[in-house]
């Protein structure tokens, strides 16, 4: 168990490394951060001194290792706009952020899950077929399409909730409807063939010729099984708690972290988007690392034994 | 004249990982353990044993599909060449392998009589009319017929899905053809027919057959001679009717007498357990876990294969005590 | 004449798939005598399996049965879900083909035993494991304790279709089904699981049908012998009466497909042609078509089961001679 535990930190570390080394150069690649900010028309010497302040004069393999340096002390960088240190910044918008993601989570997992057990119990069925047809939808139709009817309907028309910001709790209401809308559709459909995939099994079959209660073949002999690949989903999910909120934050312009995200690139703010990237890295390992061990607890055929023992 | 083929010595060593959480250990899983053996030319050799014995693998090791970790084949006095070396995809037509899952061994977007024609794409020199002429020849030659030639694997049966593999199989003629539990996925009616088709085809066109299967009843029927395998290695071997009338080996006994007969029961040798794993071989004898008569020596020292007076070859220490002989 | 069982009669299953139904089983009359041992023979296609699956009301929604299964009287056919309940495992239970995938791969062993013991005794906590632990030894389990925490993909083939026949005697049932208990298992194994059927129909006294491919396993542990062909019974007879003198060309052309391990080597009866698809049956007999002494009559017209000797039943519109093969070849057992 700890060699699998360290071996997975390490690969952890190694990921996270990757994605900041990455974000890195491709940021420095993508243009030139003094020229954005300073504005087209400013004069060459304070392009220059703007340059040597932030150290964009220094080769990058130098920027680069100075950056790394730093990061193993909490030092972050700072952010071109305003001089904070970048994690600061960042850090102060995760709440936000999990304010209306981590509702939404409830939402797809509350709504999805039980939607989709139904439906391969009742396979074939009317409601089996409504909620596949309701999934297909959510799924397939983007965000902010949703997130713009949405406003369009219950902003505009019925004027029963605000179209953007963040004044008070009744402003995450749509954000959150958003979110959790489409993640329900897969949530649903995803345990819907996890729970006929497992209903096909011998041991179902075997429990039910046992004498076994339908009710209770379902609840301890399938879902248990079920369980292990629905976990994947929800694992990916908690992964993007903190990254998967970008456009719909953009489009009721919610003070979150995919906001911060959007403003940092366009504005070339190098230190804040690197910041943001590893964050979000930084989390998703982790969740990953969550469902990795959760694995070993829902399934003992992961858990490393041979037959015959 | 020397055989068509023979192995000398083969053993196929896997190395593998066992133990559960932090106590992950290397093991070595044999498959197979020294096993040599010689087929000649239009003769069958019957390989029987259970599962974990290593047949397949032996299958494997000597079509070269598989590279032993020790030992050597001879197909027809030359050394195997190393598996998909230019050498060995040159003597893919002389030696040809038939599985057990027909379905499985298909292209289910080819017709059948385009798979059957492509070892001849492959190998042969004939024009695309000449192949599908002989293509033809062969399907009839396995009791397919003529129209069947367009039809796609799953529109076939069982029965008709595993000729199409032996027809296949016999398009470059070859001179030996391992067949992998190649009846055991069909219906008793129609293994008695492929069963008769193989017997025909080796009267007909001379091929040897390495015949592998669990089914010791098929093998009898099949085969001239058997070999008995029991973890990586033989335990006896000898003549089809005489080994299976008269086994010697303890586990060939208690093998034959596990096999359900529709008529009298001769010996009734029960064995206790179930069989070890290749990757924990017991030392000495690898039987004598299971073995009634075990003997300190069968823990200490692994009996060679030694030929008995009855011509038969056998790997046990107490072969020769004749009290042994008598059921038990 | 004792009072069956479990008596079925014109039993049919018909399986509907895109708005069409194929049938399974086609008209089943079986019985079976409290504590007899009956084997069931059949290749693919011959509903061997579907109809104590449609007995035990296993089959999925989208199977049709019709006709009468009744157990000690009771009709099981159409009976609401509870009745059914209380019919598996208590007085009819089945165990299948594949043990190791028979056992739900997240539950300990003991942890499933002691669900069915719950079930059928009402027992639990120390009572219920003590139960399990016997059961475990009754059946042949060495290192009984160890194995009750162990999960199913840590232990062999055999060992876990020990399991499952401990977990079927927890409910002391009258009746035990086998579904080809021993196909995926090695000669040897196949060997001791049999003899533990034995013994335990010896100690308890219970029923058993045998239902299995394979007609030598079938003929050294049952007394009568059933052979299903594309739905319908073709021949019953006690065992050594349907094995010696078969009266069916069916059950015959299968005797003469059997390689033996003793007694000379002969060149196999090989059955023409191929089982027919399930639903797409030919009118008349249903082997017909393969059959070497079909006449007209047998392409129109279904043939009933009659009686051709004691006990013995053929649906064969002729009257084969004991002793005579259809396949024009010698007795084909021994």
């Amino acid at each position: 168990m700890l060699q699998f535990a360290a071996s997975r930190v390490l690969r952890a570390a190694l990921t996270i490394l990757f994605v900041m080394t990455f974000a890195f150069v491709v940021l420095r690649l993508s243009g030139d951060p003094a020229l954005l900010i300073m504005s087209v028309d400013a004069p060459p010497e304070a392009i220059k001194a703007f340059r040597q302040a932030w150290g964009l004069d220094q080769p990058i393999w130098e920027q680069y290792v100075s950056y790394i340096a730093h990061a193993f002390t909490g030092d972050f960088g700072k952010s071109m706009r305003d001089g904070r240190p970048a994690i600061d910044l960042v850090m102060e918008r995760v709440p936000a952020t999990l304010a209306i993601t981590l509702p939404a989570l409830a939402l797809k997992v509350g709504l999805g899950i039980p939607a989709g057990i139904y439906a391969a119990l009742h396979r074939n069925s009317l409601a089996d077929r409504l909620t596949m047809a309701m999934s297909v939808a959510g799924f397939t139709m983007p965000s902010f399409v949703l997130a713009l009817l949405l406003v369009l309907v219950f902003a505009v028309n019925l004027g029963w909730l605000p179209a953007s910001g963040a004044d008070s709790p009744i402003y995450a209401v749509l954000p959150i409807v958003t979110l959790g809308a489409s993640g329900a559709a897969i949530m649903a459909r995803f345990t819907r063939s996890a729970m006929l995939e497992v209903l096909g099994q011998p041991y179902i079959r075997a429990a039910s010729a046992k004498g076994v209660q339908w009710r209770r073949v379902v609840s301890h002999h399938a879902l248990p099984n079920a369980a292990i690949p629905t976990v994947t989903i929800i694992g990916f999910m908690i992964g993007s708690l903190v990254a998967g909120a970008v456009v719909v934050e953009s489009v009721f312009a919610w003070p979150g972290v995919g906001r911060l995200l959007v403003s940092a690139v366009a504005n070339r703010d190098l230190a804040v988007v690197q910041a943001i990237l590893m964050v979000i890295a930084a989390w998703m390992v982790a969740a990953n690392f969550t469902v990795d061990m959760a694995y070993g607890w829902l399934d003992p055929r992961v858990r490393g034994t041979a037959a015959g023992h | 004249m020397s055989a068509l083929l023979e192995a000398t010595d083969l053993r196929r060593h896997y190395q593998v990982r066992t133990g559960r959480g932090p106590f992950i250990a290397k093991a070595s899983l044999r498959a197979v353990d020294g096993v040599s053996l010689s087929l000649a030319a239009g003769r069958t050799l019957g390989l029987v044993g259970e599962s974990g014995c290593g047949k397949s693998t032996t299958g494997k090791l000597v079509l070269g599909l598989v590279p032993p970790t020790s030992g050597a084949v001879r197909f027809k006095g030359q050394e195997m060449p190393a598996a998909d070396s230019a050498e060995w995809r040159a003597l893919r037509p002389r030696l040809q392998m038939v599985y057990q899952d027909p379905l499985g061994a298909l292209d289910r977007r080819l017709s059948v009589g385009v798979q059957i024609m492509e070892p001849l794409a492959i190998h042969g020199t004939q024009s695309p009319a000449e192949r599908r002429e002989r293509a033809t020849e062969v399907m009839m030659a396995v009791g397919l017929q003529r129209h069947q030639f367009d039809r796609y694997p799953h529109e076939l049966s069982g029965g008709q899905r595993q000729r199409v593999v032996l027809a296949r199989a016999l398009m470059t003629e070859p001179d030996l053809l391992v067949c992998d539990e190649p009846i055991s996925a069909l219906d008793v009616s129609i293994q008695a027919q492929v069963v008769n088709l193989l017997l025909d085809l080796q009267e007909r066109l001379g091929i040897a057959y390495l015949f592998i299967s669990h089914d010791l009843k098929v093998v009898r029927q099949v085969s001239h001679e058997v070999a008995v395998m029991y973890l990586g290695r033989i335990v006896e071997q000898g003549d089809a009717e005489d080994l299976f009338a008269r086994p010697s080996h303890p586990y060939t006994r208690a093998l034959v007498s596990a096999i359900p007969v529709l008529g009298p029961r001769r010996e009734r040798l029960l064995l206790q357990g179930d069989p070890p794993n290749p990757v924990d071989v017991p030392p000495g004898c690898a039987f004598h876990t299971r073995c009634p008569f075990a003997t300190a020596t069968c823990r200490a020292e692994t009996p060679p294969l030694r030929p008995t007076e009855s011509g038969r070859q056998v790997a046990c220490h107490r072969v020769d005590e004749p009290a042994l002989q008598v059921a038990a | 004449m004792t009072v069956p069982l479990v008596e079925i009669s014109g039993l049919t299953v018909d399986f509907e798939k895109d708005g069409r139904l194929s049938r399974a089983v086609d008209g089943i009359d079986l019985a079976v005598a409290p504590g007899e041992a009956l084997g069931i023979v059949g290749e693919s296609g011959s509903g061997k399996s579907v109809t104590w699956l449609a007995a035990l009301g296993l089959l999925p929604a989208r199977a049709r049965i019709g006709g009468s299964v009744r157990l000690d009287g009771q009709q099981l056919v159409a009976a609401p879900p509870r009745l059914l309940e209380e019919v598996r495992g208590k007085r009819i239970a089945m165990i299948f083909q594949d043990p190791s995938s028979c056992l739900n791969p997240v539950h300990r062993i003991g942890w499933q035993l002691v669900e069915a013991l719950k079930l059928h005794r009402r027992v639990d906590g120390a009572t219920a494991r003590a139960e399990a632990l016997r059961l475990l030894d009754q059946v042949g389990i060495a290192d009984a304790k160890r194995r009750l925490g162990d999960f199913p993909h840590q232990l062999s083939g055999g060992l876990n279709q020990r399991v499952m026949i401990a977990m079927a005697l927890t409910g002391q049932p009258d009746l035990l089904v086998a579904d080809e208990p021993t196909t995926a298992l090695d000669a040897t194994i196949q060997a001791q699981i049999l003899d533990l059927l034995g013994g335990i129909r010896r100690d308890t006294g219970m029923a058993m049908v045998l239902i299995s491919h394979d007609l030598g396993v079938v003929a050294e542990n049952v007394n009568r012998v059933a052979v299903m062909y594309a739905g319908r019974l073709v021949e019953e007879a006690p065992g050594k009466d349907l094995f010696g003198a078969a009266r069916h060309p069916y059950t015959q052309g299968l005797l003469a497909a059997l390689p033996t391990l003793t007694g000379p080597r002969r060149r196999l009866a090989a059955i023409p042609g191929t089982v027919p698809e399930p639903g797409k049956a030919p009118a008349g007999c249903s082997f017909a078509p393969r059959c070497p002494v079909a006449e007209s009559r047998c392409q129109s017209e279904p043939p009933l089961g009659r009686h051709v000797g004691l006990l013995h039943r053929a649906a064969c519109h002729l009257a084969i001679e004991p002793g005579f093969s259809a396949w024009n070849l010698p007795k084909a057992a021994e």
